[in-house]
């Protein structure tokens, strides 16, 4: 009797465990041929930690991809929530428990693909062995490097973007178009002018750092102390000068960009910002921004970047998430989310390397009448720099403009 | 014997999640998180002005807020204590901000209070201010007007709650016997109803005074960006991408944890008194 009990513990114990058979990491799968991968995936769920903040987003991936990957490969995907810093802290402490992972795909770039490089976190190299990687726009830095960083095979790019501000051309006829032009409308306008405490906001900081220090060129090649402080001085000052014009006399900040939008949409300011140059085409379609937003590119150049999909190198399902990221890349999905009344994230595909079919389909995507030219991107694109500088900015931000309260 | 002296069981089990939670964010705080825990990382963390500014603006809004509710459950219980369809239909719409998600609260504020919002619309279509713009501005400010309303709404309906079945709970023959002794009605109600309903209404307004110090959806949305009100900043460093911030975030919130447990402690003495 006392032999049995103890035996019902034992088993108690290795369940908690969460033993089982040991799952190959994402490049054991990589080295197989597809055919072996796709029947691995057969039947299996795909848990998919991304940003659920956008209801045009769960939408795409809720009634567009889930069904067809469904259908297609037998895949059942699960989107879950999380992002960033999020991301990071439940790998740390997945990996400091040994535990299984509790996701099998990540939606991340710059600084938490950085985070979880560092730690080894992700698994790979996977990301060049998909099939549809064929259609990547392999010449392009802004879709090949995450924030300078080398994707190395354990990235696959998923979308492109480029920031961009939002005008309303009834509100604002003849708007600014360069860093010193949009400070002297900031001057003249007081309290018409705000950025976002997020990513946005950021982003926006350091296309303005860019401006006043002669370009992107020099904050290349990595963080700088003595580049900082140089830089600094000059973008501090800058700041402090405007911010006694910004909305709300500066002492306050919309939390995200949701709520720039909001307070654009109700004619509290006369500029809102997206890290999406399409997005004003897509709110302005789902009735959320004013029929006459358009998209702005500053002549100084703007920040493109990338996003991209990763495997942690715990996820159970490494086979699963390989091709959840291959559907992700194919021409058909691409299409679909770069469309303005789906999402209108711009794609990370070479149009020239697809069948002339999707060439054509992607071209008619260029008629919306807010959409910006390609040339117009591409002559104004300016890339992301190392995480450092990101991280550094917005804390200093915090520090000497919002005010030292950051316990 | 044993069932004869588990009195002191119960308030050990009580006690055991607070202590056991400050307890943790002194460790985290000192840094034992990051697996080098000394005392003089927490003090330096607790050493700086940025947490006591942000936690002084906390207990500003949290106190305000708190204050209004009370006043109004307890003016919503009293007044409104018959059975007529009319005193039924006050206390069911006071209850009203209880079930309803801070998250939709927040949104209803800005809807009604923001500068593009139906009041600054209204007043401006009534000509008193000459556009929605020159409405003031109520939400985001260092002063916390919008916040600290929409806050006292929230907590409203719970202090009402509380109040409406202290007053059902009151021997009707008290007022009346001060109505006999010749106290007006006023009177009556100031010396006699008012004590008795904030007696049994305290242990509730400590719990919502703690519940809306820790809180930070409303802060966040609605609150102003500096001073960070003490929940948001928890927040924000414990979501940052260096590691090191949580320590941060965990030496916050044994500032939020201190001063909930003075709110409580202060009420256990005031009780004791009576």
């Amino acid at each position: 009797m006392r032999s049995s009990r103890a035996f019902g513990w034992l088993l108690l114990l290795a369940g908690c465990g969460g033993g089982g058979a040991s799952v190959p990491d994402a490049a054991a799968v990589a080295v197989q041929p597809w055919d072996s991968v796709l029947a691995s995936a057969r039947g299996s769920t795909v848990t998919w930690r991304m940003w659920r903040g956008d209801p045009s987003i769960n939408r795409y991936i809720d009634d567009w991809v889930t069904p067809r990957l469904l259908e297609c490969c037998g895949i059942t995907l699960f989107p879950v929530e999380g992002q960033g810093p999020d991301i990071v802290q439940q790998l740390r402490l997945e990996a400091a428990a040994g535990a299984a992972g509790g996701a099998d795909l990540l939606w991340i770039n710059g600084e938490t693909f950085a985070a979880l490089r560092r730690d080894s976190l992700l698994g790979g190299p996977w990301a060049d062995r998909l099939p549809n990687a064929r259609y990547l726009d392999s010449t392009s830095t802004i879709v090949m490097q995450d924030f300078e960083q080398p994707l190395a095979g354990y990235e696959s790019p998923w979308g492109r973007v480029q920031f961009a501000l939002i005008y309303d051309t009834l509100r604002t006829p003849s708007p600014p178009r360069t860093v010193a032009a949009l400070a002297s409308w900031i001057e003249a306008h007081p309290g018409r002018f705000t950025h976002d405490q997020g990513f946005t906001g950021a982003t926006f900081l350091k296309i303005v750092l860019y401006s006043l220090n002669g370009g992107v060129a020099n904050f290349q090649g990595g963080f700088d102390e003595s580049r900082w402080e140089a830089a600094s001085s000059r973008l501090f000052p800058w700041l402090e000068t405007l911010t006694p014009h910004f909305w709300r006399r500066g002492e306050a900040y919309p939390l995200g960009v949701a709520e720039l939008h909001r307070l654009f949409a109700n004619g509290e300011v006369d500029f809102s910002m997206s890290n999406n140059q399409n997005e004003v085409t897509a709110k302005v379609r789902q009735g959320i921004l004013p029929a006459s937003s358009r998209p702005l590119l500053l002549e100084d150049g703007t920040i493109a970047n990338a996003h991209y999909l990763g495997i942690p190198a715990n996820s159970s399902n490494p086979a699963g998430a390989m091709v959840v990221a291959n559907f992700l890349l194919s021409p058909e999905a691409q299409y679909q989310k770069q469309r303005p009344e789906v999402w209108a994230d711009g794609t990370v595909l070479d149009i020239d390397r697809l069948p002339a079919e999707w060439q054509e389909r992607f071209g008619s995507l260029k008629n919306d009448p807010a959409a910006l030219a390609d040339t117009m991107l591409s002559r104004l694109a300016v890339p992301e720099i190392a995480p450092a500088w990101h991280d550094r900015l917005v804390s200093e931000w915090r520090r000497r403009i919002r005010g030292q309260n950051s316990p | 014997m044993i069932r004869r002296n588990a009195g002191w069981l119960t308030p050990v089990v009580l006690a055991a999640a607070p202590l056991l939670g400050m307890g943790w964010a002194v460790w985290a705080g000192g840094g034992g998180a990051d697996g080098d825990f000394q005392i003089a990382t927490l003090l330096a963390r607790l050493a700086r002005p940025a947490p006591w500014l942000s936690l002084a603006w906390s207990l500003f809004a949290a106190v305000s807020a708190t204050a209004l509710a009370t006043v109004g459950a307890i003016v919503v219980a009293i007044q409104f204590r018959g059975t007529s369809f009319g005193h039924r239909a006050a206390r069911t719409l006071a209850t009203i901000p209880l079930p309803i998600p801070p998250i939709v609260v927040a949104a209803a504020a800005v809807l009604v209070l923001s500068q593009s919002g139906l009041l600054a619309r209204g007043l401006a279509a009534f000509g008193w201010v000459s556009v929605p713009a020159d409405f003031p501005a109520l939400l985001n400010t260092p002063e916390g007007t919008g916040l600290i309303l929409a806050l006292a709404w929230k907590e409203l309906g719970f202090l009402s709650l509380l109040a409406c079945s202290i007053v059902a709970q009151l021997d009707p023959e008290l007022e009346a016997t001060a109505r006999t002794l010749g106290a007006s009605a006023k009177a009556a109600r100031r010396r006699i109803l008012v004590p008795l309903v904030w007696r049994g209404l305290m242990p509730g307004v400590v719990a919502a005074f703690a519940f809306v110090l820790g809180s930070w959806e409303l802060p966040a949305l609605l609150g102003p960006s500096h001073p960070q009100p003490l929940a948001v900043a928890v927040l924000e460093r414990a979501r940052d991408a260096d590691p090191l911030a949580r320590g941060d975030a965990w030496a916050a919130v044994l500032l939020l944890f201190g001063a909930a447990m003075t709110a409580v402690a202060w009420h256990e003495w005031a009780r004791c008194r009576q």
